[in-house]
């Protein structure tokens, strides 16, 4: 029985995608939820990476992606792989506020992450002139926007990790209440990704596949213009 | 004592790519604070080896001009993480560098490998910006390993530090 628990545990291995604009603190907070420090002077994401955040039996995957504007478009690459998103605003920011509650409601409204949890961040509160969780949540006006959804607002710091005091307990608190939500609705919430993985590895392969015919294409086209 | 350092240590193999010119050779010998006054282009290939803290970065610079392009295929064994540079001034040649690299991230004995885009020469006037050169390649759709874009200058040596720690802690990671 205890194995069969234990077989339990470690097959709810989670994957979390960290989205929001750029400059929100989406490196840093993943950093401070993995007991790492972040050099402030480490620069954008151009890219994507991902934590792995070893708990007992089972880990969670922390996906990093670039939030510039040139990179959002791709978001949705990797929304397949979700159980849940995080999404960080800089809440010391307000006039970036319409933009991020345009690309959180974007997000939520992909198929790919319908039904699935959602945990806002509103980080930077060690700045002056941060909002609270409350008023952040009210100037983007997620109660009217954002229905028929599990989601959490939650305040928090990612800067200032120290190796002795570790992260801001208010990053754990809202990843585990994202933990719990995703476990809540586990078997449902796998069964989605795994299907919606194939889905998007198929289409991968066909995208790579043409897009390698018109490489040569090019190529040769690029050979010819020299040679002539 | 020495064998406990040893089994401290990581070591990974880096292997580096990319066109003619690009400055790969530069890149590592600034990085391994060799004078980089004389650099001529690579008709083989060069390795060195990169202490940082417990990190031992063995790095592979293949030269890149298009007749010596086919053997790199013979390089791609156990790699760890691929660096790719590009020249950020050519702009003419930019499309030439995509496709190589697009090759790159379709061969099965690279599948996976984590990917460090340097874009170099960033020094110059007429540089391109990385974000520019992410969106004019379309590698923001890549989604089947780690990558970033970093921009630098192996001249002035900006942004290579910044590229090392990306391989570290995509090897701390591992
Ligand atoms: N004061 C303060 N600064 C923070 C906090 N979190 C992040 N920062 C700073 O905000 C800047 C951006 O942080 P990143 O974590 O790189 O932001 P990002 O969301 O990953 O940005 P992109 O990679 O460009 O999408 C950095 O200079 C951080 O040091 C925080 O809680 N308080
Ligand atoms: N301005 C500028 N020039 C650079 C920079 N890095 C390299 N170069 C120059 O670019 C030229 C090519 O550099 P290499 O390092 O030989 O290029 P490579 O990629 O090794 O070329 P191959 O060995 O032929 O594949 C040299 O003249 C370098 O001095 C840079 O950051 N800025
Ligand atoms: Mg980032
Ligand atoms: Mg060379």
């Amino acid at each position: 029985n205890l194995i069969a628990y234990c077989g339990k545990l470690s097959e709810k291995d989670m994957t979390f995608g960290v989205f929001g604009c750029d400059n929100a603190g989406k490196t840093t907070t993943i950093h401070a939820a993995c007991g790492q420090s972040q050099d402030p002077e480490q620069g954008a994401t151009f890219g994507m990476k991902s934590f792995i955040h070893k708990e007992g039996s089972h880990t969670l995957k922390l996906l990093d992606l670039g939030g510039g504007q040139k990179f959002r478009k791709f978001w949705e690459t990797n929304f397949s792989e979700m159980h849940g998103m995080i999404f960080v605003i800089d809440a010391a920011c307000p006039e970036r506020f319409e933009e991020s509650a345009g690309e959180l409601l974007k997000m939520i409204l992909h198929p790919m992450v319908e039904g699935k949890p959602v945990l806002i961040l509103a980080n930077k509160q060690d700045l002056p002139g941060a909002l609270s969780q409350g008023e952040v949540a009210k100037r983007m006006q997620l109660n009217e926007k954002v229905t028929a959804k599990k989601w959490q607002i939650q305040e928090c710091q990612a800067l200032n990790f120290t190796e002795e005091g570790g992260c801001d307990p208010r990053i754990q608190q809202g990843v585990q209440w994202l933990q719990n939500a995703v476990a809540a609705e586990f078997e449902r919430l796998s069964l989605q990704v795994g299907v919606d993985r194939e889905e998007a590895k198929r289409k991968a392969a066909e995208d790579r596949a043409a897009a390698k015919l018109a490489r040569q294409k090019k190529r040769e086209a690029r050979e010819a213009a020299a040679a002539s | 004592l020495l064998r406990t350092l040893r089994s401290n240590e990581t070591e990974s193999r880096i292997l580096m790519l990319g066109l003619d010119n690009a400055g790969k050779t530069t890149i590592l010998k600034k990085l391994s604070e060799e004078d980089i006054s004389e650099v001529t282009p690579t008709q083989g290939f060069n390795i060195k080896s990169l202490l940082s803290g417990s990190f031992k970065l063995n790095v592979w610079d293949i030269g890149g001009q298009k007749t010596i392009r086919p053997y790199w295929r013979n390089y791609f064994d156990n790699t760890d993480i691929l660096i790719y540079v590009i020249d950020s001034s050519d702009h003419k040649r930019m499309e030439e560098a995509s496709d190589e690299l697009r090759e790159l991230l379709d061969e099965d004995k690279l599948a996976g490998v984590p990917l460090l885009v340097f874009c170099n020469k960033q020094d110059l006037v007429n540089a391109m910006p990385v974000e520019e050169i992410c969106e004019l390649m379309g590698m923001m759709d890549i989604n089947d390993r780690p990558f970033q874009f970093q921009g630098c200058s192996a001249k002035a040596g900006t942004g290579l530090e910044e590229g090392m720690n990306w391989m570290k802690d995509q090897q701390k990671s591992k």
